[in-house]
């Protein structure tokens, strides 16, 4: 026989026990010993050593366990409860799978995808939502303010999880006539990787603003109606985005030349987003290319993630500037500035606020 | 080196004299790499569990804090899914005079008082906080799963 060394047993409720064993003692001979002194049967210690759970066909020294050192005992359920605990357990396991998910996403009907994308899972995770003064009356969000939230690679897991839902797809797709009627397509676009890429890379979304904004300012109306320049003879969407990949060539390709708004949503996929603020989209044809990054749909299609649509109830300033801004242009005038189309382009980019726009023509960024 | 040294004096601590809760060993030969375990403490909902974890020493500790994460799941405000522990003294609070043995003590007694004001998962915070009933039983139920 090896030499006998002694070890301690702490238990909870702070019990301890002094038991002397050989270092060749397997570890379910050991457990008999301890159920000995501790009234626990064998097969309800566990043991634990050196952060190690014990196996019974093991020894002593095989877990190097030395003179004095204390061994930990923890009790669990009884054998024969074990299988039936088992079984119970296998069966709160399939409950837990159902449960767990629900506990997490508190309070959200599961009939609702909307509700489903502003639940807890997003709580707190601090995703720098647009606020509201971020869409001013003309204001695109800064570049950079917005790059910074496509940045996020929160923000970023959210569009992805709501557009590869497919119970959200089917709400959006319901919900907008113009979708319904499209049929499979809308889908298609929405399913579409390109589309989830776009929505999902900061670079093309900056792309595609700078994009806007150059449109914005060479022609400050936008493309009116009838001026010839159709949603689908415009070719921008695919190549100024980069990845023009099959899914827009397509897309792009069942668009006619009429720019109808069915088409000009077959060609803008952000279009076809807008359950909310579709119709006063697309009540002006001529305007729908234009408004492919228009704040109006990102805000709604942000919104839908936030708050499910709030944004889409603001409606759609079309207006012409000089309407527009025009007690903002009567005090730039008044104030010694007469270009007219600066004036607009600052107020523009302040997003109609006179101090911001004196501050863009002073710099000379306008 | 200091840092062998001082691994091994913790060892044989622990080995004579370990915390009632915690139990911490080298997993192998190398003894910057340890395992450890907690009991789940009796006035918590992981009560009756044992929640095993992973010891990462580095080569200049004590001067830098050990990495310690959970292999066990657990549901807990501060734990994530990846076993990290969002515990100040594993970070900028670690001081060369804590102990592996502290540390799991620390450990212990965040399973028995969730911080639900710096989580690491949110939304168990929010259910922490908003919910304590539903928080408990979900805890229960994982520590039935995972840790029994």
């Amino acid at each position: 026989m090896s030499e006998e060394i002694t070890i301690n047993i702490k238990s909870a409720g702070d019990k301890k026990y002094e038991i002397k064993a050989s270092k060749e003692t397997t570890i379910s001979e050991f457990k008999d010993q301890v159920a000995e002194v501790s009234s626990i049967p064998s097969d309800q210690q566990r043991l634990i050593y050196s952060g190690r759970v014990l196996k019974d066909q093991e020894t002593l020294a095989f877990y190097k366990v030395q003179d004095g050192h204390t061994i930990h005992m923890v009790k669990s359920a009884a054998k024969k409860t074990d299988t039936s605990g088992s079984t119970s357990a296998s069966l709160g396991s399939n409950q837990n799978n159902n449960n767990i998910p629900t506990n997490i996403s508190a309070g959200t009907h599961a009939s609702d995808p909307l509700a489903g994308l502003t639940d807890a899972r997003y709580a707190g995770y601090n995703i720098p939502m647009p606020s509201a003064d971020m869409f001013g009356a003309d204001g695109m969000p800064s570049e950079d303010q917005m790059s910074s939230m496509m940045d996020n690679p929160m923000f970023q897991e959210m569009m992805n999880s709501m557009l590869s839902n497919p119970a959200m797809l089917d709400t959006m797709i319901n919900q907008n006539p113009m979708l319904r009627s499209m049929g499979p397509q809308a889908r298609e676009i929405l399913q579409s990787p390109m589309f989830r890429q776009m929505m999902s890379n900061p670079q093309m979304m900056r792309n595609a603003m700078s994009m806007q904004r150059a449109m914005g300012g060479s022609a400050p109306g936008g493309f009116g109606a009838g001026s010839g320049t159709g949603a689908g003879s415009f070719p921008a969407p695919g190549p100024a985005v980069g990845g023009n990949d099959a899914s827009t060539a397509s897309a792009t390709t069942t668009t006619d030349s009429n720019s109808n708004a069915t088409s000009a949503a077959a060609s803008n996929p952000f279009a076809a987003m807008f359950p909310g603020g579709a119709p006063s989209l697309f009540g002006q044809p001529g305007d729908a290319t234009n408004s492919m990054y228009n704040p109006e749909l990102l805000a709604s299609l942000l919104g839908a993630g936030a708050g499910a649509g709030a944004g889409s109830q603001a409606p759609v300033d079309n207006r012409p500037p000089e309407e527009r801004y025009e007690s903002q242009l009567r005090q730039l005038n008044d104030m010694g500035f007469f270009d007219f189309d600066r004036n607009v382009n600052a107020l523009r980019r302040s997003g109609g606020s006179v101090q911001g726009a004196i501050d863009a023509l002073l710099n000379g960024s306008v | 080196m200091s840092s062998l040294r001082r691994i091994n004096k913790e060892i044989k601590d622990l080995g004579r004299d370990p915390p009632a809760s915690c139990s911490a060993g080298p997993s192998g030969d190398d003894l910057y790499l340890w395992e450890a375990s907690i009991m789940g403490p009796p006035d918590s909902p992981y009560a009756g569990g044992v929640f095993f974890l992973t010891i990462q020493f580095p080569t200049d500790y004590p001067f830098k804090p050990p990495k310690i994460s959970f292999t066990t799941k657990i549901y807990h405000p501060n734990i994530n899914s990846n076993g990290n522990i969002c515990l100040d003294i594993l970070k900028e609070e670690w001081s060369p005079a804590l102990t592996v043995s502290k540390l799991l003590l620390s450990i212990c007694s965040l399973l028995t008082d969730p911080n639900p004001d710096d989580p690491l998962v949110p939304e168990i915070a929010n259910v922490y906080k908003t919910d304590r009933q539903k928080y408990e039983t979900t805890a229960k139920e994982w520590t039935k799963k995972y840790a029994i």
